[in-house]
């Protein structure tokens, strides 16, 4: 009961996080390692999860400022430390949290594992709209000739259930390799990507200034935001859409792991190569099109007086419409790649395996981690430095340095122990800022219970 | 395994955040200050004569609709707007003009000073600064008048005169959102 409370405790407490998990990838030969990599190498006949509890994680990041940047209570006005700050364009904040709701898997034979499940997940990232910041706390006043590009706006926010069902195959003693497909169901989404245009202030010709907006194109796509009559009511009905009745879409997972020698492993994966289509409850709205605005030119006829501010109504609404539609649209998932050389050494020890062999592993292993996520603006890279040590058959611990757009010095662990079936696995990341939130520019949380059979 | 739990869990608890100050929030307030241009137009002598060049007058007007106070953050968050006017004089007498804020029932809500350009000034500048706070009727305005008033010298006006003159206005919108 400790164990749920504290897992609870610490899920709802750290309910974000960053896609990458750095400490998990590769960890222990556990089952969540399977999602990471579809070719990872695992040793159990079966495992079941235990539902809600197999795999908790979350995270977040944020780059470019920190909590303290804004709060901190140093006298400096708040509308000051906004300004102060110097943000660019491709900072951002991201938010992930997943919840597995079923895991499993078996061993079909000696060659074969099967794993099926399925879990929720948030996802999120915005980018800082700098520009636009800049326009609505600043105006255009002080910036005249300066373009304030729409490009800035830029967000995507999913709410889905994934099923996946993946086969890992050792091909000979040295290549295992592995394949996981997903269906998606997604009840939430809401993004603005791609937008381009731009509004420009200039000292004018004809009259003291002029506005441009120019080549304007900025589309908001939402789907289950605003819900039809006939859709389910509240939290429920948008967490029921999760499970397979919301808006499809179809993945791919594909990994392998290398052993260029009895101590040197090379593993890779590429995750989330997919896509959703949504068509449920969709309101898209886009904005498109060019105008320029140099004031009212007044023509002194009045035996006919012109209504002006129609005629201008009419050229915006017709050179720059915003205009909504139900248009259904489809989305790619945020694809992944992971890549590892891993370097075992010291102690050799052996291990009971599923079918009921000893195999020979080394109580330490050191190497790097790669891990890749195409995001709308750019991709993100992180890499990890890592340590893995078994003090016994069933207890792993890692140690993680990681390199991203957050910080240059996170420092994760980890933490599996097994007792009977039942194993019990726990990851950090940048442990170090835990008692220093406000100066934190990420975190991430997983754990799980899980139930192993060898 | 116990005790990493217990100092897992240690950790959560003494996770902390130290001076901070989150009310600060309430402090945030959007100011931005707009540009936007306003009325603008060129007149020569011809306009003020009819059709057939004859029955000069000394006056004449326009007006719009002015819809910018109706918007509810605009009307809500106006704190002070300032009315700049450029204009050039090309003729050969001073023009004056007036530029009057009505409401849906043409009454005036506010009159700008006049504004008069001497013959021959080619780089009239004007502002006038009003505070919404002294002039809440400011924000009851739908509409825009100016009027175009010549000087009388006594010499008559040629209408075939090619002279002209110039007038340039924006208003810098001075907003403030808590």
């Amino acid at each position: 009961m400790k164990l749920f409370t504290t897992i609870f405790l610490s899920f709802f407490a750290f309910s974000v996080g960053s896609q990458n998990n750095e400490v998990l990838y590769g960890f222990a030969g556990l089952p969540q390692t399977i999602s990471l990599n579809p070719g990872a190498e695992t040793s159990f006949k079966f495992h079941v999860s235990i539902p809600f509890l197999s795999g908790v994680s979350s995270g977040f990041g944020i780059s470019g400022f920190q909590v303290s940047d804004f709060f901190s209570d140093n006298n400096i006005a708040f509308n000051n430390k906004i300004s102060m700050l110097s943000l660019s364009k491709r900072d951002h904040m991201t938010f992930n949290s997943k919840i597995e709701i079923l895991n499993g898997g078996f061993r079909l034979n000696d060659r074969t594992y099967l794993s099926i499940g399925f879990y929720n997940e948030v996802d999120m990232i915005g980018y800082v709209p700098r520009d636009m910041a800049i326009l609505a706390t600043d105006g255009n006043a002080s910036h005249l000739n300066k373009s304030f590009s729409f490009s800035h706006i830029s967000f995507k926010a999913d709410l889905l259930g994934v099923l996946h069902a993946g086969i890992t195959r050792k091909i000979d003693e040295k290549l295992t390799v592995g394949a996981s497909v997903k269906i998606y169901s997604s009840s939430l989404n809401a993004q603005s990507i791609n937008n381009y245009g731009s509004f420009t202030t200039v000292s004018g010709e004809n009259n003291l200034y002029v506005n441009y907006f120019n080549n304007v194109n900025v589309d908001l796509e939402t789907s289950g935001v605003t819900r039809s009559e006939d859709a389910s009511d509240g939290a429920f009905g948008i967490l029921a859409d999760t499970f397979l009745s919301g808006n499809l879409g179809l993945g791919l997972d594909v990994g392998f792991t290398y052993h260029l020698s009895n101590q040197i492993e090379v593993t890779g994966s590429l995750l989330d190569v997919g896509f959703i289509h949504y068509s449920k409850n969709i309101k898209n709205y886009k904005v498109k099109g060019s105008f320029v605005f140099e004031g009212i030119n007044l023509r002194f006829n009045e035996a006919d007086p012109i209504d002006y501010w129609a005629e201008l109504d009419e050229a915006f609404n017709e050179q720059l419409p915003i205009t909504d539609n139900t248009t259904s649209y489809t989305a790619w998932r945020p694809a992944k790649i992971y890549s590892s050389l891993k370097y075992s050494f010291g102690e050799q020890r052996s291990r009971l395996c599923y079918d009921d062999t000893f195999k020979n592993y080394f109580a330490n292993a050191m190497g790097v981690q790669v891990f890749t996520i195409f995001r709308p603006l750019s991709s993100q890279v992180a890499l990890t430095a890592f340590y893995e040590r078994a003090f016994a058959k069933k207890f792993h611990m890692k140690i993680t340095y990681t390199l991203d757009d957050y910080s240059l010095y996170n420092i994760g662990a980890g933490l599996s122990a097994q007792i009977g079936p039942v194993n019990f696995y726990t990851t950090v990341g940048n442990i170090t800022e835990y008692t220093n939130l406000e100066n934190v520019n990420s975190i991430s949380f997983q754990a799980g219970v899980n139930l192993i059979f060898n | 395994m116990k005790k990493f739990s217990l100092y897992l869990f240690a950790i959560f608890l003494s996770s902390c955040v130290q001076n901070l100050d989150l009310d600060q929030v309430n402090d945030f307030s959007l100011e931005p200050i707009l540009n936007v241009p306003l009325v603008y137009f060129t007149i020569t002598p011809s306009q003020f004569f009819d059709a057939n060049g004859a029955n000069p007058q000394n006056s004449f007007s326009d007006v719009t609709n002015f819809s910018i106070f109706e918007g509810g953050f605009v009307r809500n968050n106006l704190v002070q707007i300032d009315f700049n006017v450029g204009a050039k004089n090309l003729f050969d007498r001073a023009i004056t003009i007036t530029i009057e804020f009505l409401n849906a029932s043409d009454q005036i809500t506010y009159q700008l000073a006049p504004i008069l350009v001497q013959s021959g000034d080619l780089n009239y500048i004007f502002q006038e600064v009003v505070m919404i706070s002294d002039n809440p009727r400011m924000l009851d305005t739908s509409k825009l008048k100016v009027i175009v008033e010549l000087e009388s010298t006594g010499n008559s006006l040629e209408s075939n005169d090619l002279s002209e003159f110039e007038f340039k206005s924006s208003i810098t919108a001075h907003l403030e959102n808590k």
